[in-house]
């Protein structure tokens, strides 16, 4: 199920709290989270949703040996090794088997059956707030879950399931045994889950419509400018459909009482790359920080390693985000770029005026979702090819191709505004009586815009599946 | 005071989606007045539907129609959106256009002076003409070039006004009758919109599941008579080069059923396309589906009078599924039903008793009272929906049962053929188990109902989609 769909509104989430209020044990409350949680995954994955319980099931007994071995380091350790072998073994096989038995055929001809799977929804965002589970509790930074219901809360809670921030045990450890729900966070939770919900239903679907209808169509009739625009459009879908969800997750968080960490702070202002990715879903740049480049040896190293240390994270990152090469030399792309800042380029845009360090940052991130959208390696030649050295825009071969477009183009505009950080003018409206009225009279006409758009059109493009 | 705005604020916001919930699930509607369509309806929760997800999909569509005003929000979007598009687009292209109207202008004076010029030289070659003979010859070569002409400039005109409301010289019209494609990708043979052709070769594999299928069933039910029914359509034949799919033959050769038992709506020629089928949708029309239905009667009952069409009535316009969702959507077409005498029947739809199926006689009698002709009719809504289960009983018919398992061709036919029957089912697999909660056997269904005989009836998407095969 997704946030932006009329189930999700209706019947989802206005049940969820119905029954979540009507009790007044946090354990019942937790119960209902749980059942309604699940309900959620197994909306669109009715079958997947015991796989996820069986991982959960693995971390939660691997967490109980990993607690009960602690007088014997050796046996611990290798608690802990098996522990995150099979989770990782599980997003391995689902998501990876398929690409890894292509390339061996690619490689040695076709010696191997390639398996089709489906991949499970969410599988990528799950493994990695288990494996943050089973790291912190090894490390000492947790206490043990002995509760499996509770656990199996913190992995499946439906905020955070399918499209993250990847929530660490550490921030939600307390809150799920003692958390306090107050109306004005109730209220709070409900204004940054419309918030949320309007980034995607209006903008990021009002854009993606653009890229869609220039990616699909004839690049001669397109030319250079559009594609750009497509590019700088699909940049917008992927900003504000990803930050939504996150707005979403961490509004409904906090309507039952969980306060998640941001996930995104206006990635584009930055003026580097190094800031780009400060800014841009931290759940997964820390994650990738705190469970492999650190141990790696991060950057206390000699430069050889650190590039190698560099280079891991980067490929792994880009792997993360899907089973393709495209998205690995995508991660390639910013290692290198990363590197090379961090040696050489850095310092020279920080002498530059931040106008110009600006649009060389925004450069490079466009070109990079544009390595990460086109899967397919002719569209992508195509893509760079028209970009760079594409004919000219021809307005009405354009309008006649598809008239969709003007309405694809409205949003643009929108997109651009809305990536600066002008909703803070709104939060501080927000600290007065009056303000607060208009701020929720505000939210309840965005709510029903949005509910308006979901009637109106049906599209509604997922971009998750692959994670 | 903070606490107080914002719990007003809270609870305002719970309720509005809770009374939207209750609103959709107790009190649902009918009919969609603005699609002219049966509105959706919450499928039952059980573990099977939950488990495959027709639970889920029908939720969500269920919603989009039950919710307080989701059709004015439905509206209001899409009138906002043609209003800003089409606004948009006539400012971006009135330098354009005004400048194609120039050449257009300059054009028709080029063409007029050509014309009278051609005159004269055709006034000038009959004066000189030495008999008769050559003399009829001539005028005869005349006559088929200027018929010709005017075929073309009328093929022109119909493109201009209607199908394609873009930069009019990007389209390619010939004059040669060739398929030709709108930028939208969608394929215009005069002024039909088209499917692309489909043969054999790249459909057989999934026909042969359904043989097999057909197959046993006839095999397992030798106190059932059968009969099948495949309707062509412009996929089936290629008008421009009048290559034929081979599907019906393939269907013909292959079921194990009698000859007279396995019959075909055939299609020779794009005139007889043209006179049988919607310009803008994939159904049959008015005329074809009567042409249908005397066939399907004349296979099962031989001998049996039909339904006589009495009064053709226009009522309204028809932008159809092949129109929708491209750059055709303008394109509109007038649609007219037939009316018939029909004898009263009982109709139970779905398990619950209705007054009518389809609102052809409704959308008649509503034009006979004056009132304005629709302006988007739907062949669902006209003829009837997608029944998952349709039953008609008929006191006055002596004739036995029959089950009819089709897709939304039969629609059409459903109303025609009840009365010949003393009952008459039509199950839909697509939508029985969604709307009526129970999965579809064959075997105990014709065993249940008493079936004496069952036709198999619909175009090549119901012999080759896995959602039609028997089970």
């Amino acid at each position: 199920m997704v946030f932006s769909s009329l189930p999700f509104l209706f019947i989802f989430i206005s049940l969820t709290c119905l029954f979540y209020f009507a009790f007044r044990s946090l354990r019942w409350r937790n119960g209902v989270l749980l059942f309604a949680s699940l309900v959620f995954y197994s909306w669109g994955e009715p079958r997947l949703v015991l796989l996820m319980a069986l991982v959960v099931l693995a971390a939660w007994a691997g967490g109980l040996g990993i607690d009960a071995l602690k007088d014997r380091p050796k046996a611990r350790r290798a608690c802990f090794i098996a522990t995150v072998f099979l989770i990782t073994l599980n997003l391995a096989v689902f998501k990876y088997l398929g690409f890894l038995v292509s390339n061996i055929n690619g490689i040695f001809g076709p010696v191997l059956t390639v398996p089709v799977i489906e991949l499970p929804i969410g599988i990528s965002f799950y493994t990695f707030q288990i494996l943050s589970y089973v790291i912190d509790l090894y490390k000492g930074n947790v206490g043990v879950q002995k509760s499996f219901p509770r656990l199996l809360l913190y992995v499946s809670f439906f905020p955070q399931l399918i499209a993250g921030p990847i929530v660490r045990y550490s921030t939600v450890e307390s809150e799920i045994g003692r958390r306090k729900e107050d109306v004005n966070e109730i209220a709070w939770g409900l204004r940054r889950f419309i918030t949320g919900l309007a980034k995607k239903v209006i903008i990021s679907n009002g854009v993606a419509r653009f890229a869609e209808i220039v990616y699909a169509g004839d690049p001669q009739v397109y030319g250079r400018l559009m594609y750009w625009l497509a590019a700088i459009a699909y940049s917008l879908q992927l900003y504000f459909d990803f930050s939504g969800y996150s707005d979403m997750a961490i509004g409904l968080g906090r309507i039952f009482g969980f306060h998640f960490l941001e996930n995104f702070d206006h990635p584009y202002v930055s003026c580097s790359i190094t800031e780009f990715w400060r800014r841009w879903h931290i759940s997964l740049s820390t994650w990738f920080r705190d469970y492999i480049y650190i141990p790696l040896g991060g950057s206390r190293v000699s430069r050889g390693r650190w590039f190698f240390n560099i280079m891991v994270v980067w490929s792994l990152t880009g792997l993360w985000h899907g089973a393709s090469w495209n998205f690995v030399f995508w991660g390639l792309y910013y290692g290198l770029l990363l590197a090379l800042e961090k040696l050489v380029t850095g310092r020279l845009m920080a002498k530059l005026p931040r106008p110009v360090s600006w649009l060389i940052t925004m450069f490079i991130v466009i070109l990079g979702w544009t390595l990460f959208d086109l899967t397919d390696p002719a569209a992508l030649s195509t893509a760079l090819r028209t970009m760079f050295a594409g004919g000219p825009f021809r307005p009405m071969d354009v309008l006649a191709a598809n008239t969709g477009i003007i309405e694809g183009a409205f949003y643009i505009p929108l997109g651009l505004i809305f990536m600066f950080p002008v909703g803070k003018l709104f939060k501080r409206i927000e600290s007065s009586a009056p303000g607060l009225i208009l701020a929720n009279l505000w939210s309840a006409a965005l709510l029903i815009l949005c509910c308006v758009y979901m009637f109106g059109s049906s599209f509604n493009p997922f971009i998750y599946f692959r994670f | 005071m903070k606490t107080a705005v914002n719990a007003v604020f809270a609870a305002g916001v719970l309720t509005a989606l809770l009374t939207g919930l209750g609103k959709a699930a107790l009190l649902p509607e009918d009919i969609n007045e603005y699609e002219n369509r049966y509105m959706e309806q919450f499928a039952p929760l059980t573990v099977e539907s939950y488990l495959d997800g027709t639970f889920q999909e029908q939720a969500e569509k269920a919603l989009a129609d039950q919710l307080p005003w989701a059709i004015d929000a439905k509206k209001s979007y899409n009138t906002a959106v043609s209003g800003f598009t089409g606004s948009v687009f006539d400012a971006l292209t009135r330098g354009y256009r005004e400048a194609a109207a120039a050449e257009d202008a300059r054009r028709l004076e080029e063409e007029k002076k050509a014309e009278e010029e051609r005159l004269a030289a055709e006034e000038k070659a009959l004066q000189e003409a030495k008999d008769a003979e050559e003399k009829a010859a001539l005028e005869a070569k005349l006559e088929a070039e200027r018929q010709a002409r005017e075929a073309e400039i009328r093929l022109q005109n119909e493109l201009s006004r209607g199908i394609y409301r873009g930069v009019r010289n990007e389209v390619k019209v010939d004059s040669a009758e060739r398929y030709f494609t709108l930028p939208s990708g969608r394929l215009v043979y005069k002024e039909h919109l088209m499917y692309e052709n489909r043969f054999l070769a790249g459909e057989q594999k999934k026909l042969d599941d359904h043989i097999e299928a057909i197959n046993s069933m006839v095999e397992r039910h030798p106190e059932i008579t059968f009969y099948t029914y495949y309707i062509e359509k412009e996929t089936d034949v290629n008008f421009q080069t009048g290559e034929r799919s081979g599907i019906f033959e393939y269907l013909h050769d292959n079921i194990d059923l009698p000859d007279e038992n396995k019959r075909g709506f055939l299609i020779d020629r794009f005139s007889d396309f043209d006179a049988w089928f919607f310009k803008t949708d994939h159904h049959w029309c008015g005329t074809g589906s009567y042409r249908g239905y005397t066939q399907v009667l004349d296979m099962i009952l031989p001998g049996e009078a039909p339904l006589e069409p009495l009064e053709y009535t226009e009522i309204g316009k028809l932008s159809g599924s092949k129109a929708t969702g491209t750059d055709t959507e303008r394109y509109t077409e007038t649609v007219g039903v037939w009316s018939y005498d029909f004898k009263p029947v009982t109709i139970t739809l779905n398990g619950e008793k209705s007054s009518e199926y389809g609102r052809q006689l409704a959308y008649i009698q509503r034009i006979k009272d004056g009132g304005t002709p629709l302006e988007n009719a739907k062949y669902g809504a006209v003829y009837g929906p997608d029944s998952g289960e349709a039953k008609f009983e008929n006191p006055e018919s002596d004739n036995g049962s029959i089950l009819i398992l089709g897709e939304s061709y039969d629609n059409a036919l459903l109303m025609l053929l009840s009365q010949h029957f003393s009952k008459l089912y039509s199950v839909d697999l697509r939508n029985y188990k969604a709307q009526t909660g129970k999965v579809f056997s064959f075997d105990s269904y014709v065993k249940e109902h008493g079936i004496d005989r069952v036709l198999l009836i619909g175009n090549l998407d119901y012999y080759v989609l896995q959602a039609f095969i028997l089970k």
